[in-house]
């Protein structure tokens, strides 16, 4: 990824804490714009093609030379709306270079912490500068929200976190460094956050232990009503809001599960029954309560629930056990656990693995997919043939084309699935909205549903055609509805759509990843004739039809 | 080795290492003696140099309590002066913390 950093004052430090050791990647090059050249980079960005190449830009500027209104208001003060005005027009340019570039990101305006301005006036509208540089951010806020790929940062953590050395006066005298090296440090980890989100790298799993991680305790040894959870206890109050931030994670479509040694019935009792549990069963995807082996209940609850482990993080107060299932399955995050749960919530939050750059209806609602995914597993081990269970299902696909209703799911589906990818490519909103722009390409998007629930937008197929032959672009399923029938079910639209624009054959080519196997096998059973020579390019003659499976209903 | 020399020595050795977290690890630089800090053989360019320096200022007024006058020290930056090596910076350092105010 090319990250271009834009700012008035120096800002050189973040380009090398952003390659960090070199085993980062993160972030595989950044350029700085020149000092100061704020506007006429943001200019470039609009209309050349100078930095075409760039994926993302840091745009952190100083309120008072972003904004001269500003400046001159520490002197005497400006009207509200002239500073708007200001704001408006800064907010134009970084929303015209937002048109080029796949993301921006833009730290909000902050004063030096050591700044009283007026003392008890800092924050009276009209005369504190405190209060304009606040009305500052929330216009700059409301006037950007309008971008998808444009996210405000919260600079004014930076430096909260960072403490009294935020700034320091001698740096920025000698070398116009508007933050010490620690503001940009943090700064640093919350911009690879972004990126981590970008690409689909964020965390989608948070697998916890119960006794001393969730409650205070071993519920085998002391019982229920023994537990340290809640009450006039400040351990105890530690645990519950170590649980309400878990919730909170659930809340933004991370999926939770247990991974517990313990009698599962007196486990189960202590999260049913306990009076000052905020976690209840069905807030779990899945749950591994038993005396085997940690390591392979974490791989057996990602397997269960369709994710990889690189998907996972593994939370354990007892560090044997976090050395087992971190030697064991390196890709899953094991954080280093405090042994004092006051300290679980920052923990947890430092983690900065599970940003997110947009929440949709399938992000919010995912726990309760896998709870219909769970009633489904029940059926099936019910009914036992896979035939015989598809068959109840009464699967329905809905196609739609691409359209701005559906670009931000279909964005985001595009960008994040890994196995279920013919060729694995990665288009920002705009782009792909480009692309399916241009005549001869089309792209259609796919919502399942069956009688257990939604299952949302979750399949993508993209064609562009070249004479009378059609080439898949993109062939896209999530995880959470393969192998029921729905990729044939697709093949079999995509086929029949072909055939009637006249097309003579339909071709797909596999572009081979570390994660997309899965794809390369399904192709191999689809009937899609193969070539000998490479065995990734596969092919149907579209004077034949392709069967749609009998258990799905397809409507467009 | 005196209690300054050795004060010196580990202020400037942490701050080598504060100022390498900042570049890609190619272009950190070592901290020992003969290592060269400014001038064109150095590996640290101007912003660098002024983060080490105050990094330096900063953390002997923070552990050791003494203020000392490295960033307006006009002759810090000339060629041939107390930045040439890591060595020679550390010699500076250690008569600053001697004749410094407490």
């Amino acid at each position: 990824m090319r990250l271009l950093l834009v700012s008035d004052f120096t800002i050189d430090s973040i380009a090398g804490l952003m390659q960090g050791d070199g085993r980062d990647t993160t972030t595989t090059m950044v350029e700085v714009a020149p000092l100061g050249h704020v506007l006429p980079s943001l200019l470039t960005l609009a209309q050349g093609p100078k930095y075409e190449h760039t994926d993302a830009v840091l745009i952190w500027t100083r309120p008072e030379t972003a904004i001269p209104g500003f400046a001159r208001f520490l002197d005497a003060p400006v009207t509200l709306n002239d500073l708007s005005a200001e704001v408006d027009a800064f907010a134009k340019h970084v929303l015209a270079a937002a048109e080029k570039v796949d993301l921006i990101l833009v730290p909000t305006w902050t004063i030096a912490p050591f700044t009283r301005g007026l003392g008890p006036l800092h924050m009276r509208p009209g005369i504190g500068a405190g209060h304009a540089l606040t009305s500052m951010n929330l216009r700059l806020m409301d006037r950007l929200a309008v971008a998808g790929n444009i996210h405000v940062l919260d600079a004014q953590r930076w430096l909260a976190m960072t403490g009294a050395t935020a700034v320091n006066p001698k740096q920025w005298y000698m070398a116009k460094a508007a933050f010490s090296n620690d503001v940009f440090k943090e700064a640093v980890l919350d911009i690879k956050a972004v990126l981590m989100a970008v690409r689909g790298a964020a965390r989608k799993l948070v697998i916890v232990d119960l006794d001393d991680t969730l409650w205070g305790g071993v519920v085998g040894e002391v019982g229920v009503d023994g537990i340290t959870l809640g009450g006039h206890d400040a351990v105890g109050e530690a645990f519950v809001d170590f649980q309400r931030a878990l919730k909170m994670l659930r809340r933004r479509g991370v999926l939770l599960g247990i991974v517990s040694k313990n009698d599962e019935q007196t486990a189960l009792k202590a999260i049913g029954d306990h009076p000052e549990m905020v976690l209840a069963l069905d807030d779990f995807a899945g749950y591994c309560i038993n005396w085997e082996d940690k390591a392979y209940n974490v791989a057996q609850l990602a397997q269960e629930l369709n994710l990889g482990l690189q998907s996972v993080v593994f939370i354990d107060d007892n560090a044997f056990m976090r050395g087992r299932v971190a030697e064991t399955l390196p890709e899953v995050l094991v954080p280093q656990w405090p042994s004092n749960p006051m300290q679980f919530v920052r923990t947890l939050e430092d983690l900065r693995c599970f940003d997110s750059v947009a929440l949709t209806g399938e992000d919010l609602s995912r726990q309760d997919m896998l709870l219909d995914e769970r009633a489904r597993s029940s059926l099936r081990k019910k009914i036992g043939s896979i035939e015989d269970w598809l068959n109840t299902l009464d699967l329905t696909i809905n196609v739609e084309k691409l359209t701005t209703n559906n670009l931000k799911r279909a964005a985001q589906l595009l960008n994040k699935t890994n196995q279920m990818n013919l060729h694995t490519r990665r288009l920002a909103e705009t782009e792909l909205e480009d692309w399916a722009g241009v005549a001869d390409h089309w792209m259609w998007t796919f919502r399942v549903s069956d009688r257990f629930g939604d299952s949302g937008l979750t399949a993508l197929l993209g064609i562009e055609r070249s004479g009378d032959s059609a080439e898949m672009t993109d062939f896209v399923v999530s995880c959470r509805v393969f192998q029921r029938g729905v990729e044939e079910a697709i093949l079999a639209h995509v086929v029949a759509l072909c055939c009637k624009m006249g097309m003579k054959r339909l071709t797909a080519i596999y572009h081979p990843t570390d994660k997309n196997k899965p794809c390369l096998e399904f192709w191999r059973r689809s009937g899609f004739s193969v070539n000998s020579n490479d065995g990734y390019t596969f092919m149907w003659d579209l004077s034949n039809t392709y069967d749609p499976p009998a258990h799905i209903k397809i409507e467009d | 080795m005196s209690d300054a020399a050795a004060s010196a020595r580990n202020i400037v050795y942490a701050a080598i290492a504060a100022v390498n977290e900042e570049l890609p690890w190619r272009n950190q630089i070592k901290a020992e003696y003969l290592t060269p800090l400014a001038g064109s053989d150095s590996g640290l360019d101007s912003l660098r140099l002024i983060n080490l320096v105050v990094y330096v200022e900063d953390e002997i007024e923070r552990t050791l309590s003494v203020q000392v006058s490295l960033t307006d020290s006009p002759n810090l930056f000339d060629d041939g002066g107390p930045l040439t090596t890591v060595g020679k910076f550390i010699d500076h350092v250690v008569i600053l913390i001697n004749n410094g105010t407490t």
